[in-house]
């Protein structure tokens, strides 16, 4: 019984010992979170605090633009990669938050507390990163990353109750030395991956060219617009409901809600995975979310709004399940740390920039739902055209292969994908010898980027 | 060979960035600290007059929180938005009250209190406080300061404020009150009608 259980919670030897530094780094966040209940930022008025807010997001952002390019490759030519990534992302945050345990009350708090943010999000880059070199199996991955995220929100459930108890008992700095504690063990534990993990390999061409399938970069751009709704929700509602006056649990709730969503989705994901593909499941995702916020921007209150942040939450966990899920099954080369890095860091920028975007607004809770519920409405019906460009694309699956290139090449051309057009046609001229020449392709895929050209200008 | 477009979203995102840290580094000008009468300064002097001693144990409540500190009355403070107190200074003022009282400051003061119930405490049984604009003269200032603790329950006073010569530091002058005058409350008054 108790190895079932082991097993449902931590999975085979490859991915436990990440599921556990996984697990201390929930512990860790919870307590983080908690402890700034007692921070300066639930003293001073929103408006005040709002400039530097989105200044210290701004600068959020900057690391992830800046740097992205060159994250990868330098990550993957480290001895161990990602995994000392990891380890350093602990470490930092260890030293962030002790420094932040004396500053709680002062105006470092904001670029203390920013740096953790942006530690945060390197390490879920890293870490959402390794997980492909871990496994092996064409299902693997999706189960994987299912059991790491539902394993780490029941144990971080039950640190976040542990860190609301020390912070009732002793102080917001006495939580946040807990916190310190926490991510020195996660670095501790985390060493012990850098043995698990290869050194990565170049992006193969092979994998180039299965990323910019329509489908994979559909399922990528419907993750992003996911992560965006969640960045936006957060800081939006963070801010307004200070603002309004409402009482601290409402804010409470909505995270707990997040979390309960998030949960939620592990289950939902395998089973929807089991009776839908990839693309109704993306479309699940976005109309669940969609029509949750319109719902709860119609009926405006605080259970329409915490139910519509569940639903979020919810259709995050989906939308990823099956984005990993089209990656596995569409991008099999692509199944490597440092095109999944890149992933991470595209839809991690979706998130800070919504965030950004929130806290530039000011808009009241209302208000607030309504532009959550036009954003994700809008974006749905993108995914739709997009879907409706893919079926059309599958009706002619039977015809020649070069044909469906030149096709594929001319939709994307459309959707203003000109780069993957060009890739698209050139990739094909390995596999298909028999066209007439290369100009015939060239000229194909030109003819297609001018129409779309003609169109946007019109 | 560029594996995922990331182009656009650079360029967005470097958008956001520079727009943010423009409008960030604009909000983080102070304009008071060369003036005579800094606004944190007159707030701190007027809510001095007004606000409840510290415990008698005189414990420091710099956030260490335990069984033994006492829990402080929770004082909410709502400046106007065309005078309000930029970041550093509401620091400062909640700085200057940390072992006297848990003060919050806020954008309305309709958003901590129950217009409904006006006849109830403000949030979390707190006690509200408004700060009118400042009027500056040369070397003084009058500020309205009104109190809340329920509809029935509401005060308005105006204390006049002078700076006074600092022996121990020129550039920093000491304010006091010099007047306090019972007036009838204005901003306060109209919650919940």
């Amino acid at each position: 019984m108790l190895d079932r259980i082991r097993h449902w919670l931590f999975g085979g030897p490859e991915m436990s010992r990440l599921i556990v530094v996984h697990c201390v780094h929930s512990i860790a966040e919870a307590a983080f979170t908690i402890s700034l209940a007692g921070s300066i930022f639930f003293s001073v008025s929103p408006e005040a605090a709002r400039p530097r807010v989105l200044l210290f997001l701004a600068i959020t952002l900057a690391p992830f633009v800046l740097l992205a390019p060159f994250l990868g490759p330098f990550v993957d030519r480290l001895r161990g990669g990602l995994g000392v990534a990891i380890v350093a992302t602990f470490g930092v945050r260890a030293m962030l938050v002790l420094a932040l345990s004396q500053q709680l009350r002062t105006l470092f708090l904001f670029p203390l507390a920013f740096a953790v943010l942006v530690t945060a999000k390197t390490y879920s880059i890293a870490r959402n990163a390794i997980v492909p070199a871990l496994v092996s199996g064409r299902d693997d991955l999706v189960a994987a990353n299912s059991r790491l995220s539902r394993t780490a929100t029941i144990v971080g459930a039950a640190g976040a109750a542990l860190a609301f108890g020390i912070y009732q008992l002793s102080s917001a700095s006495v939580l946040l030395i807990t916190a310190a504690a926490w991510y020195v063990l996660g670095a501790a534990l985390a060493l012990g991956l850098r043995r698990q993990i290869v050194r990565g390999a170049p992006i193969s061409k092979e994998a180039a060219v299965e990323l910019v399938k329509v489908d994979v970069n559909d399922a990528v751009a419907s993750m992003m617009v996911l992560r965006a709704a969640v960045g936006f929700a957060l800081f939006q509602f963070g801010f307004s409901l200070r603002a309004g006056g409402d009482p601290p649990w409402v804010l409470g709730a909505l995270v707990a809600a997040n979390s309960m969503g998030s949960y939620a989705g592990t289950v939902i994901a395998p089973w929807a995975r089991r009776h839908a593909d990839e693309y109704k499941m993306l479309t699940g995702a976005l109309v669940a979310a969609a029509v949750a916020t319109a719902a709860s921007a119609l009926f405006y209150n605080r259970i329409t709004l915490v139910a519509a942040i569940g639903v979020l939450g919810c259709a995050v966990s989906v939308g990823r399940r099956a984005m990993e899920s089209t990656i596995q099954s569409q991008a099999p080369h692509a199944r490597t740390a440092q095109v999944f890095a890149r992933l991470e860091t595209r839809l991690e920028l979706a998130w800070v920039a919504a965030a950004c975007a929130a806290v530039a607004i000011r808009a009241d809770t209302p208000v607030g739902m309504w532009l959550l519920a036009g954003f994700l409405v809008s974006m749905m019906v993108l995914h739709a055209r997009r879907l409706s460009g893919i079926s059309v694309m599958r009706t002619v699956g039977a015809a020649p292969l070069h044909e469906r290139l030149v096709l594929r090449a001319e939709t994307l051309a459309r959707h203003g994908f000109h780069d993957e057009a060009y890739i698209i046609v050139r990739a094909s001229l390995d596999a298909e010898r028999e066209l007439a020449s290369v100009d015939d392709v060239v000229s194909a895929a030109d003819e297609a980027i001018d129409v779309a050209h003609r169109r946007d200008v019109d | 060979m560029s594996m995922v477009r990331t182009g656009p979203i650079r360029k967005m995102a470097a958008v956001v960035v520079v727009t943010a840290s423009a409008l960030g580094v604009a909000a983080c000008d102070t304009d008071d600290a060369d003036q005579l009468l800094p606004l944190d300064a007159i707030y701190v002097t007027a809510l001095d007059e007004a606000l409840p001693a510290a415990p008698a144990d005189g414990s420091d409540t710099d956030d260490d929180r335990s069984d033994d500190d006492p829990v402080l009355p929770i004082v909410y403070v709502a400046d106007f938005a065309d005078q309000r107190l930029d970041i550093e200074g509401q620091v400062m003022v909640i700085d200057a009250f940390a072992d006297r009282v848990d003060l919050q400051f806020v954008d309305e003061p309709e958003h901590i209190v129950d217009n409904e119930h006006p006849e109830l405490a403000p949030l979390n049984e707190g006690v509200l406080y408004s700060i009118s604009p400042v009027q500056r003269e040369a070397t003084s200032a009058i500020v309205r300061l009104e109190r809340y603790e329920r509809d029935t329950d509401i005060v308005a006073v105006l204390v006049t404020i002078e700076a006074e010569a600092n022996d121990d530091d020129e550039d920093d002058p000491l304010l006091v009150v010099v007047g306090v005058e019972d007036v009838e409350p204005e901003r306060l008054s109209a919650i919940g009608t």
